[in-house]
């Protein structure tokens, strides 16, 4: 019998007791299993389960390290990945009604990375219907249904990566993977109390991902701490044979071998101007606990059109990428209203603007890297509010509220960036530290979060569920 | 009137400028046809706007019958929002070689007959 509190254990806890012969990865996965089906269920969070390959890939890890062969840390580790990474013998929906009974021949590089280094998939984990390219304003925009947080299932869980949040916030799964074309990990684990991480654009290969953005697209990593994150990292970075974006260098996780006092982390000027007070209050007591180990101090981020430069983007190429979808009609089965519409717009746009905003998007390149050069960490709250209202249009909840450009900035950049709890907001809801830094500084960031982890811990306090 | 951010648009006149086609010279530009904006009488007749030509592409390139009046002012909004997003960007000042960020690069093949 497997203990409650272990739903919230980390990898490493975890590990520890697989290693010490306290419980097995069957037990493990059968524990999860039944908490993706029991909870998982009533937050909208799980779209399959793959239980056959789960108790399959679980006995194969406990009979590999009964004799002796250990594949590293993820282990016998139970998982959920996002259900727009591909898994053969399953569905891979996209979160979309349309892709409901879609299947692929081959499994996505980072299934097969993370099977190669022992870890377990338990369940594929709802999504925004294609990512939340087509416009999504409001929660029910997914055929699985709306996204309900796991802290309080009247708020909204966040997205694109919604379901991967839910599981690890609730204790459904010990880590997820989540995709991140503009935000869509670092929200959905601010909202759900998590460590949500971004790597460096090209660290983690797409193939066998669905496609919105080629050049924003990016896998990573939902889990309790950011040493986790570290952790999974290293089984799914590398360069890879089909997705030529991917950075030639493998990826070596290494925590805890910068020199942090000298450190200059830099708040972003203006970013508590527009939040919830008790946004604003978290973050203030969050940059005094980063004060303990670096020097902390204001940074004015470019002035450019980040949001116009990420906007075009996506729209310029998922208009290609799903040209036929729209055209076919099949768009018009999509969940919420305004994704049936949203994507007709983009079929027209200039090729000028696109090609400007990659234009500017070099510029936004360099300016963000001049500036890591004095701050090598730049910090903003990851979201403005604590989770939204279920049941409302987004314009309407959020009126008044916006958070730092930071998060967009990164995307556009291609820079790593990584969400963290920072304590409870308004009704105890999760608040969240987002820290972004330079390009394939992976390592230096994760280890800035994990000593905030280690001096706090709001990442140990979880939902009762 | 003039047609405006906010000018609502009709499905049947709509419909019109759909039906006469996308050839602004010959339908609106010229003769004030289906496609030329509402203006007194007195006035010569306005070529429509970019947004209502972008929309009638759209139309002509997707055609069905899912284009009622809610589904025409949605993606004309959007139209408008994208022409929005498309001035921001034309605002920021860009010299001639500033060049995009693209992902292309060309791949260091191994040549025929070279060093392998």
């Amino acid at each position: 019998m497997i203990p409650v509190e272990w739903a919230f254990a980390t990898i490493r806890e975890l590990g520890q007791r697989l290693r010490a012969r306290e419980t097995t990865s069957l037990a493990l996965t059968e524990f999860f299993l039944e908490r993706l089906e029991r909870i998982g269920t009533q937050h909208n969070a799980v779209v399959t389960l793959t239980r056959d390959l789960a108790l399959r890939q679980a006995r194969q890890a406990d009979a590999e390290l009964s004799t002796g062969r250990d594949r590293g840390p993820l282990h016998g580790i139970p998982y959920g990945a996002k259900d727009l990474l591909a898994v053969t013998g399953y569905p891979t929906t996209w979160g979309a009604a349309p892709f409901r009974e879609q299947t692929f021949d081959a499994d996505a590089a980072v299934i097969t990375r993370l099977r190669d280094a022992g870890a377990v998939l338990v369940a594929k984990l709802a999504m925004i219907e294609l990512a939340g390219g087509f416009g999504y304003r409001q929660a029910n925009s997914s055929f699985t249904g709306p996204a309900l947080c796991a802290w309080d299932k009247t708020r909204w869980a966040g997205g694109s990566s919604s379901g991967s949040g839910i599981a690890v916030g609730a204790g459904l799964v010990p880590f997820a993977v989540g995709s991140e074309t503009s935000g869509s990990i670092l929200n959905p684990a601010a909202a759900n109390g998590i460590s949500g991480f971004r790597p460096t654009y090209g660290r983690v290969p797409r193939t066998g991902a669905m496609a919105l953005s080629w050049t924003l697209d990016k896998l990573g990593p939902m889990c309790r701490t950011a040493d986790d994150c570290g952790l999974v990292l290293q089984a799914i970075a590398g360069p890879d044979e089909v997705d030529f974006t991917t950075i030639p260098e493998s990826y070596r996780y290494e925590p805890g071998t910068a020199e942090l006092s000298s450190i200059r982390i830099g708040v972003i000027e203006g970013c508590v101007a527009n939040v919830q007070p008790e946004v604003k209050s978290a973050f203030e007591v969050a940059i005094e606990d980063l004060k303990q180990f670096a020097k902390v101090e204001t940074a004015a981020l470019p002035d450019l059109p980040y949001g116009a430069v990420v906007g075009t983007i996506i729209n310029g190429e998922m208009a290609a990428a799903f040209e036929e979808f729209i055209r076919s009609g099949k768009v018009l089965e999509l969940t919420a209203p305004e994704d049936r519409w949203g994507g007709y717009s983009v079929l027209v746009m200039p090729a000028k603007d696109y090609v400007n905003a990659l234009r500017i998007r070099r510029q936004i390149q360099v300016a963000i890297d001049k500036l890591l050069v004095d701050y090598p960490i730049l910090i903003a709250p990851t979201m403005a509010t604590v989770a939204g209202p279920i049941d409302r249009d987004f314009r309407e909840w959020s009126r008044g509220f916006g958070s730092s450009p930071l998060g967009t900035a990164g995307n556009a950049a291609g820079l790593p960036g990584i969400s963290v709890s920072m304590g409870p907001g308004a009704d105890g809801l999760p608040t969240a530290l987002q820290l972004v830094a330079g390009a394939r500084q992976e390592n230096l960031l994760l280890q800035i979060a994990a000593e905030y982890q280690r001096r706090t811990d709001w990442h140990r306090q979880h939902p009762a569920v | 009137m003039s047609e405006t951010e906010s000018t609502p648009l009709r499905r049947r006149e709509f419909g019109r400028i759909v039906t006469a086609g996308l050839s602004g010279t010959a339908l609106g530009l010229a003769s004030g046809g289906a496609l030329a904006q509402e203006t007194k009488p007195d006035e010569p007749p306005r070529p429509p706007s970019l947004a209502t030509l972008m929309l009638a592409a759209v139309v002509t390139e997707c055609p069905g019958d899912h284009w009622d009046d809610e589904m025409l002012q949605n993606v004309l909004s959007d139209i408008r929002g994208d022409q929005a997003r498309s001035r921001q960007l034309s605002a920021h000042p860009l010299k001639n070689g500033d060049d995009p960020a693209t992902v292309f690069v060309a791949p260091a093949l191994p040549h025929p007959g070279g060093p392998s």
